[in-house]
């Protein structure tokens, strides 16, 4: 199915069309600020230029979720329908991240399977990489080729309209029952092909900058470094202020901790995001800690992104959105790291 | 959908005090719960917690199940205060236990310390089990005093058991204590056994592990003859949560039972 165009007045009424019966999310974007992701109307939208501070994560394994009570009452409950406006593609390439650990393996997730059932992704290209991203280091671009069920290419911004394209059945339905939309015009599409070229350039600049080199050569020099107590690590280490922000921002990061709780009469379980920066994160009862120090829990960050996610599910646990980054309290650049890690 | 972090409503039908600090449940799920010898279980105490614990009895009696507690925390302190009649959740059985079919044909030499035995003690119903099958079963265990031995009755069973020859030993020996003093390890310089026709177990503290395991490396056992069961902070039990991490491993789901084959090319695994 051709790329359809969408102008620029009619945009809310497609959006209202696509998403009717979900609740909606998308781009919130304030003057010189990052996107945020929001409830909103389709009237209401305003895309950003690259991905929104938080996390695909949070609509899939929310930072709390109720499992119910202990024993008895529903198994799985129904979570609502949700349509996501605004995703990039690291988010994208994230949820294939979250897709392998929570519903592959023997066991599935049902909570993560249900809601990553009822999201509607309606994601977009990036037309202003911020600076932190560095998602081409990873193999991938600034706009999405598979994983969404509609990708938006804001022309000049939104000026100039959308174009449409659908990347699935459910995708496909949509777009088809819209009526009255034009095919794409080549020289839309060109426009389209120039504003991804300048926005992988970008990236592609910024990683060359921050002197990166090549992701599976520091793979391969973290895996065979038994040195662990190399002077990098403790400097960045020192910076960590044990807040969790990297972990908790981090698109890809799925750690949790199930935890039990007495509420209103009832016993209830629950899933809670975790971070591995937390000192108790590995502890053992008798107070035994593998990783007691803040360079070894800084040190299992970049061993969990860059060997073990690759050498279990085969996917980088880093999609180069730049967001830990952004967050961090201690300012510890992810970057730097990997770049210490190539230099050692 | 079925809902792998609920536990199965379960009733505690009788508590034994095995030492000061060392209680076995008696435990009775709504629906029976079929494990191998050396899987875990996640233990609910209703709106308090869990904690993961390897059941003690035999694999071969399903509808009820021991668990061997050590009071060490939050948790477990919650558990010894529990009285029968009680109701915990279970849910379970996870990872991998001990291949007893890699065993066959073998004499097994085991070196349990403290709590340790619990998961042991299931192993040694499973292995006496089968008519024969294991002709020789040497059992080193080591306490740290004698009243913190636990599951005296059946020491004495097995000490009376022809497959099964057991040695003692106390890191601090008291009054009356007729067996070794010294840490578990230096039992097994009274044992003859051929390294080459049999296979290691080791269960206990870290710090035993690390010790029992060069001892048998001492002796000449393979690096995959030697089968450690590991301990590591864990919450979902099925792969998921990403707590209990070891080199390329969750042990959760591809341990608790490893080989050192398995395990001796990563970094500090006994920290
Ligand atoms: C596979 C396996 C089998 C086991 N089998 C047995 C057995 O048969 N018998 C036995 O006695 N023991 C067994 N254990 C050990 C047992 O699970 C621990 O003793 C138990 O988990 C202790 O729980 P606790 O809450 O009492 O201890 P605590 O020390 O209070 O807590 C231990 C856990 O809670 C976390 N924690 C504590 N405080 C905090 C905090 N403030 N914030 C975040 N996290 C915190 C710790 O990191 C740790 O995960 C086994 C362990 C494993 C992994
Ligand atoms: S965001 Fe920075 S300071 Fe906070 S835990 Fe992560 S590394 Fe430490
Ligand atoms: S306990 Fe959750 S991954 Fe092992």
């Amino acid at each position: 199915m051709a790329p359809k165009f969408v102008s620029r007045d009619t945009f809310a009424r497609f959006i209202a069309g696509v998403t009717g019966g979900h609740e909606l999310y998308g781009h919130q974007t304030q003057e010189g600020g990052p996107p945020h992701i929001v409830r909103t109307s389709p009237g209401d939208i305003t895309l950003g230029t690259a991905r929104a501070v938080e996390p695909v994560k949070a609509f899939v394994c929310p930072p709390r979720e109720d499992l119910g009570e202990c024993f008895d009452g529903e198994p799985v409950p129904d979570t609502p329908l949700l349509a996501l406006v605004g995703l990039t593609n690291c988010d994208l390439q994230a949820l294939k991240v979250l897709d392998e650990v929570f519903l592959g393996g023997d066991v599935k997730d049902p909570y993560y399977e249900k809601r990553r059932q009822n999201l509607l992704i309606i994601s977009m290209d990036c037309t202003e990489p911020r600076d932190v991203c560095f998602c081409t280091f990873f193999g991938e671009q600034p706009y999405p080729e598979d994983g969404y069920d509609l990708n938006l290419s804001p022309l000049s911004n939104g000026e100039q309209g959308y174009l449409v394209e659908a990347g699935s059945d459910k995708g496909r339905e949509l777009l088809a029952a819209q009526q009255g939309l034009a095919d794409a015009t080549d020289a839309q599409l060109r426009q389209r092909q120039q504003q991804r070229t300048q926005a992988t350039r970008k990236v592609d600049q910024q990683a060359a900058e921050a002197g990166l080199g090549n992701i599976e050569e520091i793979a391969e020099k973290l895996r065979k470094s038994k040195e662990e107590d190399a002077e990098f690590w403790h400097t960045h280490a020192n910076k960590c202020v044990e807040c969790g922000a990297c972990n908790f921002i981090c698109p890809a990061c799925h750690c949790f901790l199930r935890v039990d709780a007495a509420e209103r009469g009832e016993f209830k379980r629950f899933k809670n995001w975790d971070s591995c920066q937390y000192p108790a994160f590995a502890r053992v009862a008798g107070g035994a800690n593998p990783r007691s120090r803040r360079t070894e829990r800084l040190q299992n960050r970049f061993e969990k992104k860059f060997d073990f996610l690759p050498s279990t599910i085969n996917r980088w646990g880093c999609t180069g959105c730049g967001r830990c980054t952004e967050a961090c309290a201690g300012d510890i650049d992810i970057r730097e790291v990997l770049k210490d890690i190539l230099l050692s | 959908m079925s809902d792998p972090y609920r536990p199965i409503k379960t009733r505690v039908e009788k508590v034994i005090t095995e030492s000061p600090t060392i209680k076995t449940f008696v435990l009775r799920p709504e629906q029976p719960i079929e494990f191998q010898t050396g899987q875990f279980v996640e233990m609910t105490v209703p709106g308090i917690g869990e904690a993961p614990f390897t059941p003690s009895s035999s694999p071969q009696i399903q509808e009820q199940m021991d668990v061997t507690i050590m009071n060490a925390g939050r948790v477990t302190s919650l558990v010894h205060q529990l009285e029968p009649g009680a109701t915990v959740g279970v849910r379970g059985p996870y990872g991998k236990g001990y291949p007893l079919d890699k065993f066959d044909g073998k004499d097994i030499l085991i070196l349990g310390g403290g709590v340790g035995l619990a998961p042991l003690r299931s192993l040694l119903y499973a292995l006496y089990a089968g008519p024969d099958r294991f002709k020789r079963i040497v059992l080193c265990y080591g306490a740290k005093t004698p009243a913190e031995i636990i599951y005296k009755k059946q020491l004495d069973e097995w000490r009376r058991m022809e497959q099964v020859e057991l040695h003692q030993s106390v890191d601090k020996a008291a009054e009356g204590w007729q067996y070794t003093e010294g840490v578990v390890t230096v039992l097994v310089d009274d044992v003859e056994i051929d390294p080459a026709k049999s296979v290691g177990v080791v269960c206990g503290p870290p710090i035993m592990m690390k010790f029992g395991t060069q001892k048998l490396l001492g002796l000449g056992y393979a690096d995959e003859d030697i089968y450690l069961s590991m301990e590591k902070n864990m919450s979902c039990g099925v792969g998921k949560c990403g707590h209990c991490r070891l080199g390329p491993f969750y042990v959760c789901k591809d341990g608790p039972v490893f080989t050192y084959a398995q395990l001796k090319d990563i970094d500090k695994i006994w920290d």
